[in-house]
């Protein structure tokens, strides 16, 4: 029975002990690998927003009352909240905060657009 | 001669199971060289092959995480970090809140970067801790709007079938975006959905730790029963399944086939 324990424990000792080892190696390897490639600054960020579903909302009573389901202020202001959101995970994906600022712009120029579309259909009216 | 006997037999024993685990260290040290060397679609090859072995490591998600974080797999790389279940760990954590960032998951990347200060990280992480979380500060300055909420929201349900751990963070942080806007907008289906993501990735615990008792709905007192069921108070299951039986609404005949399995 002892010699059974024993080999056993000498078996158990000799498998173990240059995996532990080596798991150990990777371990601090990979600690010093993610120390090296944390990313310390992290890009401004914007509160995503959506968007969508009170258009599809908006879109079945407007067929109801016969008026055409997108309009091309609808597709602006679709533009607009598309540009945002881009601009928002732009904004977080790159580094570059002249990036998220072009993209933002483009936003706002959507934006824009959508909102005089929509001055000139109340003029028309 | 038995001492040398018993010594040859244990060699030639631990030889057989040396090979296994020589294999799954030389893959992850494999695994490890390639992150190093920013080759991370090689780094998961070999990931992929230790996360298959028998004794793959218990922090495998140490390893897999960060990996699959840095090659912008931010969906995949939550749901590695979610289903850890090794001790934690402050690299892991980090690699965590960044991609909890990324997945514009703020308030969960604010309370993991919180968390990290707190417990003590080294001085360069730490700082970078803080500037995480005070651009999430300055954004929530103000309530955040009704349509954030939605987004969250929109996010967990896209992913409640295909990864309903993930859906669970999203729709967790639906909730705690909502406790920050300046009116309830959709706090019980936020609830609702919450509880049943987190049933449905196997953390009944955390639908227990929600403060909802009695339950405002019965699709949550739905919920309740099941965690109580996962989680072995056969009892409060019971109590719960039978009042959504005798109610005949919706869940009826879940609560029934529940009740069924329900130890005596």
């Amino acid at each position: 029975m002892r010699m059974v324990l024993f080999s056993g424990l000498i078996g158990w000792f000799v498998a173990t002990a240059p995996a532990t080892a080596s798991a150990d190696d990777a371990h601090a390897e990979m600690a010093a690998a993610l120390t090296a490639q944390a990313d310390l600054h992290p890009a401004p960020l914007t509160l995503p927003v959506v968007s969508a579903a009170p258009l599809h909302a908006a879109a079945s009573s407007a067929v109801k009352r016969g008026i055409p389901a997108r309009s091309a202020s609808g597709d602006a202001a679709r533009s607009a909240a598309n540009a945002a959101d881009r601009a928002s995970r732009n904004a977080q994906g790159t580094p570059s905060q002249a990036l998220a600022h072009q993209a933002q712009a483009a936003a706002a120029a959507a934006a824009g657009q959508a909102q005089s579309q929509r001055a000139m259909r109340r003029h028309r009216k | 001669m038995r001492i040398l006997c018993a010594v040859l037999v244990a060699l030639a024993v631990s030889r057989e199971l040396r090979a296994d685990d020589a294999a799954t260290a030389r893959h992850l040290l494999q695994g490890v060289r390639a992150f190093k060397a920013e080759r991370y679609d090689e780094a998961l090859v070999e990931l992929r092959v230790v996360a298959r072995a028998a004794d793959a490591p218990a922090d495998l998600a140490y390893y897999l995480g960060p990996t699959l974080y840095k090659l912008q797999r931010y969906d995949e790389a939550l749901a590695v970090f979610v289903a850890s279940r090794a001790a934690p760990d402050a690299l892991t954590d980090f690699y965590l809140g960044q991609t909890c960032y990324q997945l514009r998951l703020f308030r969960k990347a604010r309370s993991v970067f919180a968390e990290l200060r707190a417990r003590g990280l080294g001085p360069v992480l730490h700082e970078a801790a803080g500037r995480y979380i005070a651009l999430v500060d300055a954004t929530y300055q103000t309530p955040p709007p009704a349509g954030s909420i939605d987004y969250y929201v929109s996010e967990g349900i896209a992913r409640t079938a295909s990864a309903p751990a993930v859906a669970a963070e999203y729709l967790d942080e639906a909730r705690q975006v909502e406790s920050l806007a300046r009116e309830p907008h959709r706090h019980l289906e936020i609830l609702e959905r919450l509880a049943a993501a987190w049933n449905d990735s196997g953390r009944p615990q955390r639908v227990l730790g929600l403060a909802i008792e009695p339950a405002p709905s019965l699709e949550l007192s739905w919920q309740r029963a099941r965690a109580f069921a996962a989680t072995g108070d056969a009892a409060r299951a019971r109590a719960l399944l039978e009042a959504i039986r005798k109610a005949q609404a919706a869940r009826a005949a879940e609560a029934e086939a529940l009740l069924a399995q329900l130890p005596p």
